[in-house]
């Protein structure tokens, strides 16, 4: 038996955190205060969010509206090819300017005041800026240089667009994922040009941790999905690997595809079906489409993305937390450009296992609530991790929480929480 | 539940009772949790899917759900009582504003001769789907339309041989279990 531990002697608000290992105390997912203190020092920190593909805003003037944290954005290219992400709150009262989820314009206006705002979000007109008839108008020393959109940094990889809070000063983007989280990046972002098929959106009654940690969490997949596991996608007992960055921040999942007869793995999987057969055949016909062999990856960049490839489905799903309780995932699907029909039809059929309706996708969302709800009722004990033991280390292997480990010695830190030595 | 004769071609109001019988057919069989008899509704090689109001302005492809002939429906029925977990839940399916017109909408079909072969109408209403999870208020979980092409068949009636259930929220509640 281990030596006792001590508890953490920095904590939060009178509450602690464990220096043992593998526990993760619950009230991290229901405490407001954390939420709030998450939003300054992840969302609003040095890290970089995803907020969109190149591929959706195509064109000068092309927009989205989307989140970093929970503050709302746009995302616009200007006339010189450039992707900005602005704020969506004007510079006069705050109103949250952009009404439409998307579009194409040509500058951006703010119906309040119809304060004018260019494509790069500098202030370009203000209404009887200087009075009308003589009378009112805007003082001598207003400056409107000084009150544009507030601009959020960006970064853009092979049609990937990041962005980061005005004042986070996260590292550069090839940095901030590291040499083996760039491997499985460009494996699927090559450089080739997008061509989105769709997006799908849900509210997920659940913290916004526990559903990243849902995707760092190979343990689960091969025993409640038991549509993946009975069809032989997933299993434990697969060639596969963990796969983690250096600060725990981000990690991926890789398997291949692997036997579908039952064995001594199998055994110890309740509900293992043996002989499923799907009685579509057309749904699930694989093709091959990257170099190496890995046939599924899960691919978990902090603070909000989750970069899938199931079989030949490709996705986005980008993480907004909405309350302690409450996240949203809009998930956007993809393939490329040059994807011929029959590609993109299994890419569209595939597409029933993942989503809010997936095949395999309902059972984490009703998990997800269900592990909710249970801490919102009571959230004094802790959760036990240590499934794979106690280490960070990557595995040749699906049967460990090293994932979720890496990424709570992160989170601590990031929270400003330091285990105590 | 097989009509006996095809609607008469020349009455609206004829074809529209036995749509409307149809559909509350359709949706007394999802309440009642009756999936394979809800399967048996749709044409061997039908297509069935949900859609959100998003993709189809944009014109986008994606579907939420996409069950490819019986067989899709019979795998999407399977994995929701063999192999999904989910909170047990009840649903209702209020339907209203149906309208049929003769065709299957690419100027197809239609007209029928009584007796003689199949006709194929279009059809369209407005849905609101509530949900009741187990030890919860109940909610409304969806509101849309369907979006239906329909064929009459001898010996089978009239069945779904295409249906789209285009729902409105941007957002879905958690997760969708069962067929809108």
């Amino acid at each position: 038996m281990a030596a006792p531990h001590d508890v953490l002697d920095t904590d939060h608000q009178g509450r602690a955190w464990s220096a043992d290992h593998g526990s993760v105390p619950h009230w991290i997912y229901t405490d407001p205060s954390v939420f709030e203190r998450e939003q300054e020092r992840i969302f609003d920190g040095p890290h970089w969010s995803y907020v969109a593909l190149a591929a959706e805003v195509p064109g000068p003037g092309d927009f989205l509206r989307t989140s970093v944290g929970r503050r709302s954005v746009i995302v616009v290219r200007d006339r010189d090819g450039r992707v900005n992400v602005l704020a969506n709150s004007c510079a006069h009262r705050g109103m949250a300017l952009c009404l439409a989820g998307r579009g194409r314009v040509s500058n951006l206006t703010c119906p309040y005041h119809q304060w004018v705002y260019d494509l790069g979000g500098r202030l370009r007109g203000v209404p009887f800026r200087r009075g009308v008839r003589g009378r009112g108008g805007m003082p001598a020393d207003f400056d409107p240089d000084a009150h544009g959109l507030q601009r959020f940094a960006v970064a853009e990889r092979n049609g990937v667009v990041f962005a980061a809070a005005p004042a986070a000063d996260p590292p550069g983007l090839e940095d901030y994922l590291g040499e083996k989280m760039l491997y499985f990046f460009d494996r699927v972002f090559d450089g080739r040009e997008l061509r989105v098929l769709g997006h799908q959106r849900h509210r997920i009654p659940a913290n916004w941790k526990l559903v990243i940690e849902n995707i760092k969490d190979p343990y689960h997949a091969s025993l409640l999905h038991v549509f993946l596991v009975s069809l032989g996608l997933f299993r434990a007992d697969q060639p596969s690997q963990v796969v983690m960055d250096p600060t725990g921040q981000h990690a991926a999942l890789a398997s291949r595809r692997g036997a579908r007869s039952a064995n001594e793995v199998t055994e110890e999987i309740g509900t293992f079906v043996e002989g499923l057969e799907l009685a579509d055949r057309t749904m699930l016909v694989p093709a091959k489409e990257f170099p190496d062999e890995s046939t599924v990856v899960m691919h978990t960049l902090w603070p909000n993305l989750m970069i899938q490839q199931q079989t030949n489905t490709l996705a986005m799903r980008q993480l907004v937390p909405v309350e302690p309780g409450v996240t949203d995932l809009h998930w956007t699907y993809f393939g490329y450009a040059d994807d011929d029909d029959e590609m993109t039809l299994r890419r569209l059929r595939q597409a029933n296992l993942q989503g809010p309706a997936g095949l395999v996708g309902v059972d984490d969302w009703e998990v997800l609530a269900q592990n909710q709800l249970a801490l919102s009722e009571d959230d004094g004990g802790s959760a036990v991790v240590r499934m794979g033991g106690d280490g960070t280390a990557d595995t040749d292997h699906m049967v460990t929480e090293a994932a979720v480990r890496a990424m709570h010695g992160y989170y601590r830190r990031a929270m400003g929480w330091e285990e105590t030595p | 539940m097989t009509a006996t004769r095809p609607p008469r071609s020349d009455s609206s109001v004829e074809r529209w009772f036995q749509v409307q019988q149809l559909y509350t057919r359709c949706t007394s069989y999802l309440e009642e949790g009756a999936l394979r008899a809800w399967v048996e509704l749709f044409e061997p090689d039908c297509l069935y899917r949900v859609v959100s109001r998003e993709n189809d302005r944009a014109g986008l492809p994606l579907s939420l759900m996409r069950c490819e002939g019986r067989p899709g429906l019979l795998d999407r029925v399977y994995a929701i009582e063999n192999t999904a977990t989910f909170r047990p839940r009840a649903l209702r399916y209020l339907v209203s504003g149906l309208t049929v017109s003769a065709g299957d909408g690419n100027g197809a079909g239609g007209g029928d001769r009584e007796g003689d072969g199949d006709g194929r109408w279009s059809a369209r209403a407005s849905f609101l789907v509530a949900q009741s999870l187990e030890g919860q208020l109940t909610q409304v979980y969806a509101a849309g339309e369907y979006r239906d092409e329909l064929r009459w068949s001898a010996g089978e009636g009239l069945r779904f041989a295409a249906r789209t259930a285009v729902y409105d929220g941007d957002l879905v509640d958690t997760s969708m279990v069962y067929p809108l």
